[in-house]
């Protein structure tokens, strides 16, 4: 298990990451978002290619 | 621009005040004597060590054993309580002594787990005080510091800076445009222009809680 040493400098970034945590999870959203989006492009681009190739 | 000539701070714990008016080199002075700038021109010596040939990080280790510094405005880390705005140094020095003890030496016992918004700007400053002393430095310099508060709050701050001064016989630069501060100081220098226009050594200095402004 990783121990985190309890400087007082470990504890501001604990701290302002858990203070930016919208925003942080707003971030990921916006990502995971895009990267479904690609996927669904991926596999109806396949799924067309296949049907023109019958 | 030319700026301050043949100054040195020779005895342990001598309180030296650095007075002037604005933009006459105090803080650039001041700056240079905490390794923060280095000069075009001319020496800084500290005992044996020429600052002025020293590499960025020979001026890192000068700071960080030897200097304590104070700022006009604070510079206290906002996500931090009082606590461990002290901790940030007594982390790293080398013989520190406890945030405990450097809060309780600026009168701050009631309030270490208190953040700096929490914290009326005299108390803030105390923090400063008492992270900058955390590390019992051989130097203590410090930067206007009553310039953003009252009068009251800033003898407060004052009366912090002469008991560390006399307790850990820090020698302790204070630079001011404030003239009623010069009463408190074993010796004052006076900047005009970049240069010392005087040097005066007080016969007697005056406790913080008598000067008024």
């Amino acid at each position: 298990m990783v121990s985190v040493v309890r400087t007082a400098l470990n504890r501001k970034l604990l701290r302002e990451l858990w203070q930016m945590r919208g925003q942080a999870l707003a971030i990921a959203a916006v990502v995971m978002a895009g990267v479904a989006m690609l996927v669904m492009y991926l596999s109806n681009s396949s799924s067309l290619q296949d049907t023109l190739a019958r | 621009m030319r700026c301050a000539e043949s100054i040195s701070v020779s005895s342990r714990g001598e309180f030296v005040v650095l007075l002037g008016p604005s933009g006459s080199g105090k803080s650039t002075l001041l700056n240079i004597l905490g390794g923060l700038d280095v000069p075009t021109s001319g020496d800084v010596s500290y005992r044996d060590h020429l600052l002025t040939r020293a590499t960025e990080a020979e001026l890192t280790r000068y700071r960080r054993e030897h200097v304590g510094f104070v700022f006009q405005f604070y510079n206290l880390i906002p996500s931090l309580t009082a606590r461990e705005n002290v901790a940030l140094v007594t982390d790293i020095a080398e013989r520190p002594m406890t945030p405990e003890a450097a809060l309780a030496m600026v009168g701050l016992t009631e309030r270490l787990d208190h953040f700096p918004a929490q914290l009326s700007g005299g108390e803030q400053q105390r923090v400063a005080i008492a992270r900058a002393i955390a590390k019992c430095p051989d130097v203590l310099l410090s930067d206007e510091p009553t310039g953003a508060l009252d009068v009251t709050t800033g003898i407060v701050v004052l009366e912090a800076l002469a008991r560390v001064n006399r307790e850990l016989r820090s020698s302790t630069v204070v630079i001011t445009h404030n003239a009623a501060i010069a009463a408190m100081a074993d010796r004052v220098v006076r900047l005009g222009d970049g240069r010392v226009t005087s040097e005066q050594v007080n016969a007697s200095k005056v406790d913080p809680r008598t000067l008024a402004w």
